[in-house]
């Protein structure tokens, strides 16, 4: 208990609550901004904190964290750029229902859920942190495949009419994600000679060519000529307040996606990401009007964005306690930590208790200030929507190929955004799932390098993946989040 | 067309398929799927599915109206004006790193907005510098992306403003 009132006065002092207002501000911002991540914003900031107090320092970084998380619904919700690889998932019903003319419901849906997802994953960390810590050690490769197929279950859920399609999609993701070195043994797969695919595709450039640039490519093609296209709103977009009713009709796919986002958060490398797809999945499979995702169900933001702000908190908690990164912002931060004399480890929370209750009082205030510079930065955010289309349209591009090209200033990058630009027309034709490709995408890599590593520690044996419980569950779930939508919609056909 | 395409799809894996039979199988003790096991498998399951679509298609091909439907008819002012968008964005991208990023993102706002219908041109140009200079400021100043300078003269212009 002294502890906790030490760390409020730290945190209360007025130059660490500037900090951390300056700190959430600024992650939101470059969230917001494609190809800009947390974990860059955090680097940038990092020599500013030099000569602060490691206290300030840390949770001035932790506050860009929670606010760079929550900052990549708003480009995915009103320009369908997901700023963030965290916010993919919340574009799949964030943009439509932008789409609907509701954009700032969107965004006050996606802020409160990020506000909550972050309080939550504090509270975890603090109750639970060294218990959690445990159980991410249990996590292996066969627990990693299984999480990725996990992720991939929810193809059913955002296929949409045509699941076959969505389901081919994937697929063609999966074979994109093996272009690159081997992670195994080192082969060149896929490579052609070109230097530029050793490091295989990026997923951020892929999003932005097959969402945003076809996005523009669409519109330009059914709207040329029409006096005014109405993108989202034709009024004043602002993020709007949520009333409490609404978000306690969403209680059960709160508390279930902070879980999810806490859980994976914690397990070393698995990231936001992960959680937002694994939580949306679970979202739709268990929600009584499934068919409504992907259309802008309220629910399908809630989940990714609860999710990706609880692995921010749950990402602290192995970086904390046993000095393994659960992220690679959390990596960022544990340097942070190093630069000002502290070793992450076991005996830090021993030796440093102020200074995780510091961290958890800084999560919960910079996830409370999500609400006030959300409504801040979206109102500004959303100028650009009163834009008439061909300026807007202009816009995006534009902004896709900065977005491409900073994320590792190479020239490569726009080039594969503006060939993917054709693929994510083409699959808007022809209706396949561009966000199944993506899916397939990300979680390319961690299925087969897990399925391999298994192998490899099983001695070619398939076995471990079915010997070992954790894994077990997570398969079973999967399978019921493959087949639930597909039964559902069967039944609901034969009921006619 | 949707057919033509589904193809388009079973040729692009037959390719992949192609190249991964030439990559190495088992090389470390226990990995019996080696750097080809992974690629095949997708494979497989790609032309399974790509094979359910295929008779799906073909079923449904006498009352399937979007099937028929062109890609992008250049005929229409609609479809020449996608095709235009397309053309000028490989343009921005071909001129950027000989002219760098502040003149050819003016020029392309411009030509962009021209060609998607816009018509107001003292507005564009105001935005066209507006937005120029807001994203050099975000990305390049606060963000310090290495945007690209362009060569020759661009290149020592640029030098004055980052």
């Amino acid at each position: 208990m002294e502890s906790i009132i030490q760390a409020l006065g730290y945190v209360g002092h007025p130059l660490n609550l500037f900090l951390i207002v300056a700190g959430t501000l600024f992650g939101m911002v470059a969230g917001a901004l494609p190809g800009v991540s947390s974990s860059m914003a955090i680097i940038l900031l990092l020599p500013f904190t030099y000569a602060m107090e490691p206290v300030s320092a840390i949770v001035t970084l932790v506050a860009v964290y929670i606010g760079g998380a929550a900052g990549g619904s708003m480009s995915a919700i009103l320009l369908k750029i997901p700023g963030t690889p965290e916010a993919l998932a919340t574009t799949f019903d964030g943009h439509p229902m932008s789409q609907k003319g509701q954009a700032g419901r969107a965004l006050g849906i996606a802020i409160s859920a990020s506000s909550f997802g972050g309080i939550f994953s504090a509270f975890m960390m603090v109750i639970a942190a060294p218990l959690l810590a445990g159980f991410a050690l249990k996590f292996q490769s066969a627990e990693y495949l299984m999480l990725a197929i996990l992720g991939l279950s929810c193809i059913t859920s955002i296929g949409g009419k045509d699941q076959l399609k969505a389901m081919v999609s994937a697929t063609l993701g999966l074979l994109f994600s093996t272009i690159g070195i081997d992670m195994i043994n080192g082969a060149n797969r896929f490579v052609f000679d070109q230097p530029f695919l050793m490091s295989g595709i990026n997923y951020v450039p892929v999003m932005i060519g097959v969402f945003a640039i076809a996005e523009v490519y669409k519109t330009v093609g059914e709207e040329y000529g029409k006096k005014k296209v109405d993108m989202t709103t034709t009024g004043k977009v602002s993020m709007e307040v949520v009333k409490f009713v609404e978000l306690l009709g969403m209680w059960k796919t709160l508390i279930k996606s902070s879980i999810i986002g806490t859980i994976i958060g914690i397990i070393p490398a698995a990231g936001g990401s992960i959680a937002a797809l694994v939580a949306y999945g679970e979202a739709a499979r268990s929600s009584k009007t499934p068919e409504a995702f992907g259309k802008g169900a309220p629910e399908g933001i809630a989940a990714p964005e609860s999710a990706n702000n609880a692995a921010v908190g749950g990402s602290m908690v192995p970086t904390m306690v046993l000095g393994i990164p659960g992220s690679p912002t959390a990596a960022v931060i544990m340097a942070a930590f190093m630069i000002h004399g502290l070793r992450p480890g076991p005996l830090l929370l021993k030796d440093q208790p102020i200074l995780l209750y510091s961290i958890f009082i800084g999560i919960i205030l910079a996830s409370v200030l999500l609400f006030v510079g959300g409504r801040f930065i979206t109102k500004e955010f959303a100028r650009v929507l009163k834009l008439p289309y061909p300026l807007l349209g202009t816009l995006i591009i534009v902004l896709g190929v900065v977005g491409a090209y900073s994320l590792q200033n190479s020239f490569y990058d726009v080039l594969i955004m503006f060939a993917f630009g054709f693929i994510g027309f083409l699959f808007n034709h022809f209706k396949y799932s561009s966000s199944a490709f993506i899916l397939g995408l990300i979680l390319g890599g961690i299925a087969e390098n897990s399925l391999r590593k298994q192998l490899i520690i099983g001695d070619g044996s398939w076995a471990g993946f079915v010997t070992r419980p954790v894994s077990l569950v997570i398969l079973a779930l999967s399978i019921l989040g493959f087949l639930y939508p597909v039964l559902m919609k069967r039944i609901a056909k034969s009921k006619g | 067309m949707e057919i033509i395409f589904t193809l388009g799809i079973m040729a692009f894996l037959g390719f992949m398929l192609f190249f991964s039979l030439g990559l190495p199988a088992e090389t470390i003790e226990g990995d019996v799927l080696g750097a080809s096991g992974f690629p095949i498998l997708v494979v497989a399951i790609g032309f399974l599915l790509c094979l359910l679509l295929l008779f799906k298609q073909t079923r449904a091909k006498s009352n399937n109206a979007e099937g028929g439907k062109k890609i992008l008819d250049i005929s229409t002012p609609a479809g020449k004006a996608t095709a235009l968008s397309a053309v000028s964005l490989a343009m921005y991208l071909g001129i950027m790193n000989f002219v760098g990023f502040i003149v050819a993102t003016l020029v392309f706002t411009i030509l962009s907005a021209l060609v998607m219908g816009y018509r107001k041109y003292g507005k564009l140009a105001l935005f066209a510098v507006i937005s120029t200079l807001a994203l050099f400021g975000l990305f390049g100043k606060v963000f310090f992306v290495p945007l690209p300078r362009g060569i020759g003269i661009f290149r020592e212009l640029s030098y004055l403003l980052y």
